[in-house]
């Protein structure tokens, strides 16, 4: 039985490989800000794509989506605008949430717009 | 939704040349390290290796992942000018295969530091992992290619050889793509790996590109 951080860590990966095989290019991963992590910064073309994984292993406690929340969502619009301003990017940009759930694997394309 | 903090606008901090200029002031010659090709299922790993002047102001410098691929070519030429020295370390596809990553990975390091042409006191690599192992001194530095001004120098310089590379062998293997994915496991790349399998260039053994093809028998 493998822990959640274990579950969660893994998740991040298949969101990542998933995304790569889509064609976006790997930035970062885990980058810390004062307003909470971001799980993965990619490249899709020429915008920049703040990515928020959610996993779980069954759909028994509900849809991961559900559990990315409005203040969780502002929490990454502000990293998303710190990490551009830290890093001086001034590429399009947009927020994404991949939900893993068991073997399935969600989309979400440019969630806060 | 607006995007906006309440903090007020700061400079941009990164990347710095914190860890470069701490070294350097205890006299060393300072070199940053980068491979680029890391994830790719086709070509080779590079490395690159760039010595900066700390006393020179430098503009622009990034990691090449956050860089569009023309002003890329243009901080790469911008680097090559005004480095002190630039080492660039190529493993190519078949050591890799005869070797594996983690030989693959170590001997690009070393050989974009060989190529510098000058000793460097000290090191600052990007990563968690040491695999100069005591041959140099050296500071490994998580997500240094985002924070060290050397190390993005060097994303930047291999990163652009390396790209230059894929569009030659693409010459010679124009079925994949290879200018344009240089190598890496795009969905054109995957339908080409589908249609005519693997050549040369791929990498044997490698996790991602079994795994495509094996969907090819079950499906």
């Amino acid at each position: 039985m493998l822990s959640k951080r274990q579950y969660g860590i893994i998740g991040e990966r298949r969101a990542k490989a998933y995304l790569i095989a889509k064609g976006y290019r790997f930035v970062a991963s885990n980058y810390h800000t004062r307003y909470g992590e971001i799980d993965l910064v990619m490249r899709d073309r020429r915008e920049l794509v703040f990515i928020e994984v959610k996993t779980r292993r069954d759909g028994l406690a509900g849809h991961p989506a559900e559990s990315v929340t409005r203040t969780k969502l502002r929490n990454a619009v502000r990293a998303a605008v710190l990490f551009r301003r830290e890093h001086d990017i001034r590429l399009p940009w947009r927020i994404d949430v991949i939900a893993i759930t068991g073997k399935d694997i969600e989309h979400y394309r440019n969630v806060t717009n | 939704m607006p995007a906006t903090t309440r903090s007020k606008p700061r400079r941009s901090k990164a990347p710095g040349r914190s860890r470069e200029r701490h070294w350097s002031g205890t006299g060393a010659v300072v070199c940053g390290v980068d491979e680029v090709g890391r994830g790719a299922w086709a070509g080779p790993l590079v490395a690159g290796a760039v010595v900066l002047d700390t006393e020179s102001r430098l503009h622009g410098i990034r990691d090449s992942k956050l860089l569009l691929k023309p002003d890329r070519e243009q901080v790469a030429a911008y680097v090559h000018r005004r480095a002190v020295a630039v080492g660039i370390g190529t493993v190519d596809i078949d050591e890799f295969n005869r070797q594996g990553f983690p030989w693959a990975l170590r001997e690009s390091g070393r050989r974009a530091v060989d190529a510098l042409g000058v000793e460097p006191g000290h090191v600052l690599l990007d990563g968690r992992h040491d695999y100069f192992a005591g041959s140099y001194p050296c500071e490994t530095i998580v997500k240094g290619d985002l924070t060290e001004l050397c190390i993005a120098a060097a994303s930047v310089i291999a990163k652009v050889h390396r790209d230059g590379l894929m569009r030659e062998f693409a010459e010679a293997h124009p079925q994949y793509g290879f200018a344009r994915n240089v190598g890496y496991g795009t969905p054109d790349h995957q339908r080409a790996l589908r249609e005519h399998g693997p050549c040369g260039l791929h990498r044997r053994d490698w996790v991602p590109i079994a795994e495509l093809l094996q969907l090819k028998l079950t499906v």
